[in-house]
């Protein structure tokens, strides 16, 4: 994502905030949103968000989906996906639909997930095999 | 009634005379009823647009340059117009934006009247449908050389802070500023940027960019497609208030038309223009 030219970001994103822009305040946004600078306060999109590597956040995020390459203190919701890359760093909880980790993130805080997937109960995994 | 502005100024006196002969014929040819009156020093575009409005015009037509639209803009207030233009020079930003770009394709969309509701864009109380530039902004379609491009860039950053939307501030070290309703290229091209009819405001910040990055960049540049430079902020946004720094110059359409602090809004399909199939959106 971060090594595609600007102008295919531009097409799919309806925000971006680069790398030397700080943000004071609520960015909230109805389309994608990018952000390669710094953020201190909230975000919130109706749709996804991408923080670059060079991004640190230091704000609630709320968002659709969510993949994360830089650093972002604050805790996120997401309804679908977050993705920590490789070099994203996240302190704070996260309360997600689906999450996907990459070797080498960080990752500081309580996570939950919304649905919580049918587990058999470890008593029934317990009884003894019957064996002939 | 169709009431027609024509300005002189920007115009060679040459072409002034045969773009109004032009008009008149292809006018009464394509048989369009309405009334002329030529800008001088003592009815300026003010008395005009009043006059046109107390003689209960429906349609304003704005014969002359970039700079006749703009002013006839200004001059509006709370008048109801539909607008048109008719360019009395070439290459006209107006003309790529709503696809006229000589008298002959100006009379033939007027004849075939085709409406669009526009969004126009405010700074302070003056009205503008294109865009304002800001630092290297200011030389977008502009014949720049490679020299005086680098030289533009050697000068440095500038802090700028913005609050947007009545929600954040922005702080940045940008080379120049974009803040676009519209501009002669098709949204298609670089996403729904400069669309006039999405109610939004595109805010475009460019970085400083390093010689080699001028060099690659350069038609990116000059052509104000900066979304396109690896870096740029875009925002989408419906207010803008520029607080720093302070008395940096804004241009409208290359000409310098107010200094900061500013305050610019959008305001939602404004105006009812006449508009060719050509047009950029």
């Amino acid at each position: 994502m971060a090594d595609r030219k600007n102008e295919e970001i531009v097409k799919e994103t309806e925000s971006i905030v680069g790398p030397s822009v700080k943000i004071e305040g609520d960015l909230k946004s109805n389309g994608n949103l990018r952000i390669d600078g710094t953020v201190i306060g909230k975000v919130k999109t109706a749709q996804n968000l991408t923080v670059g590597h060079s991004a640190r956040i230091s704000a609630d995020v709320e968002a659709e989906n969510v993949t994360v390459y830089g650093i972002i203190e604050g805790n996120i919701k997401v309804v679908g996906e977050l993705m920590l890359g490789s070099t994203g760093k996240i302190l704070g909880d996260i309360n997600c639909g689906k999450l996907k980790v990459e070797e080498g993130a960080y990752f500081a805080g309580k996570c939950q997930m919304k649905d919580k997937p049918a587990i058999e109960p470890l008593e029934e995994l317990a009884k003894p095999v019957a064996t002939k | 009634m169709y009431y027609y502005i024509l300005d002189t100024h920007g115009v060679p006196q040459k072409d002034f005379e045969r773009n109004q002969t032009e008009l008149q014929g292809l006018l009464t040819e394509h048989n369009i009823n309405g009334e002329m009156a030529r800008v001088t020093p003592l009815r300026i575009i003010q008395d005009l647009v009043d006059t046109a409005a107390n003689r209960g015009a429906t349609t304003l037509v704005a014969c002359g340059t970039d700079q006749t639209f703009n002013q006839v803009l200004a001059s509006i207030r709370e008048h109801e117009f539909t607008l048109g233009f008719v360019p009395f020079v070439s290459d006209t930003q107006l003309g790529r934006i709503l696809g006229i770009k000589d008298v002959a394709s100006a009379a033939k969309t007027i004849a075939s009247r085709r409406t669009e509701r526009i969004d126009i864009a405010k700074i302070n109380h003056q009205y503008f449908i294109s865009y304002l530039e800001m630092g290297v902004g200011q030389y977008t379609n502009k014949s720049v050389g490679m020299f005086s491009l680098m030289k533009l860039f050697s000068t440095g950053p500038t802090q700028l802070k913005m609050r947007i939307d009545d929600s954040y501030l922005i702080t940045s070290k940008v080379m120049g500023a974009l803040i676009i309703n519209t501009r002669g290229t098709r949204p298609e091209n670089s996403a729904s940027i400069g669309n006039p009819q999405d109610g939004f405001l595109d805010l475009l910040l460019l970085e400083h960019i390093n010689k080699f990055g001028v060099i690659q960049n350069r038609a990116e540049v000059l052509s104000g497609y900066y979304e396109k430079i690896p870096g740029t902020t875009v925002i989408r946004c419906k207010k803008i208030e520029i607080l720093e720094p302070m008395n940096q110059k804004i241009f409208i359409d290359g000409k310098e038309t107010f200094k900061t602090p500013a305050k610019i809004e959008i305001i939602p399909s404004k105006f009812k223009m006449i508009v060719g199939k050509d047009r950029a959106f």
